[in-house]
């Protein structure tokens, strides 16, 4: 855990690798869109 | 990984919880869609075919679509309404998008801010929205395969009772449509005023989604 001086109120904010935490975003990205796109085809083609 | 894992954990919580959740519904949706058929001497089919079915797809595009419209617009009347006392709300004066300043864009940024917020112009203009962006394109997006699946589902009703089927421009204003739709959105608005107003009151120790416990009602205590 490494930690910063935040700039609101003397807060500390939580500094972290931001690549690392691309993959749960890509993830939830990957799956809201292809739960989108598969329903469509699926309404489309039923 | 262990590291990671931890600084993941909300993010992996929610989605174990949502992988684990949407398989129970799967399995008990098609055990009540199966029992049906059957009691209308109707062939169930198999478990795999009804994951890809208009059924279970329009069941879940429309919870879908409701929590991201519910995200979506509080995030947007949270910039310009406020509830005073509430963890969820900006204090009163602070209304509104803000300045370079407040929010740390073109000089006012640092050297750790993303690239869009420093460079101005129309990137930090879209970046500014991305979040509300991004949520409303799940929600319309969402909200429209609601209603592919629907009228899908919707006509194979029609066939089985031997009526004519419709087009997806005469489904969107049938009831049915906004049956499903509409009783998503209640829920989801009763939600979130519950939730802005009950943060003024009620504590929950440890939550940032709360004041702290000892915090007087009055007081508005969002991180803006």
């Amino acid at each position: 855990l490494r930690t910063r001086p935040g700039p609101i109120r003397g807060a500390v904010v939580w500094v972290c690798p931001p690549h690392t935490m691309r993959v749960l975003f890509a993830i939830y990205l990957a799956l809201i869109f292809g739960g989108i796109a598969a329903a469509v085809v699926i309404g489309a083609t039923s | 990984v262990k590291r990671w894992v931890r600084n993941n954990s909300l993010s992996l919580f929610f989605l174990v919880l949502f992988l684990a959740t949407l398989a129970g519904q799967s399995q008990a949706s098609w055990r009540a869609y199966r029992d049906e058929q059957l009691a209308h001497h109707e062939p169930a089919g198999t478990y795999a075919g009804y994951l890809v079915s208009p059924d279970f797809s329009a069941k879940v595009m429309e919870n879908w679509q409701s929590e991201f419209l519910q995200f979506t617009l509080y995030i947007l009347a949270t910039v310009w309404l406020i509830q005073r006392g509430s963890s969820e709300s900006k204090e009163q004066g602070r209304e509104g998008l803000q300045g370079e300043e407040d929010q740390r864009t073109g000089r006012y940024a640092d050297a750790r801010s993303p690239l869009w917020a420093r460079v101005g112009g129309w990137r930090t203009a879209v970046y500014s929205n991305s979040l509300v962006i991004v949520m409303t394109a799940i929600f319309f997006g969402s909200w429209f395969a609601q209603s592919i699946t629907g009228v899908a589902q919707y006509n194979q009703a029609q066939t089985e009772h031997h009526q004519a089927a419709v087009n997806w421009m005469t489904y969107i204003h049938e009831p049915d449509f906004w049956d499903a739709t509409l009783q998503n959105w209640q829920s989801e608005f009763l939600a979130v005023g519950t939730m802005a107003i009950f943060s003024v009151y009620l504590r929950q120790r440890g939550s940032p989604e709360s004041k702290p416990v000892g915090a007087a009602h009055d007081e508005t205590t969002s991180n803006d």
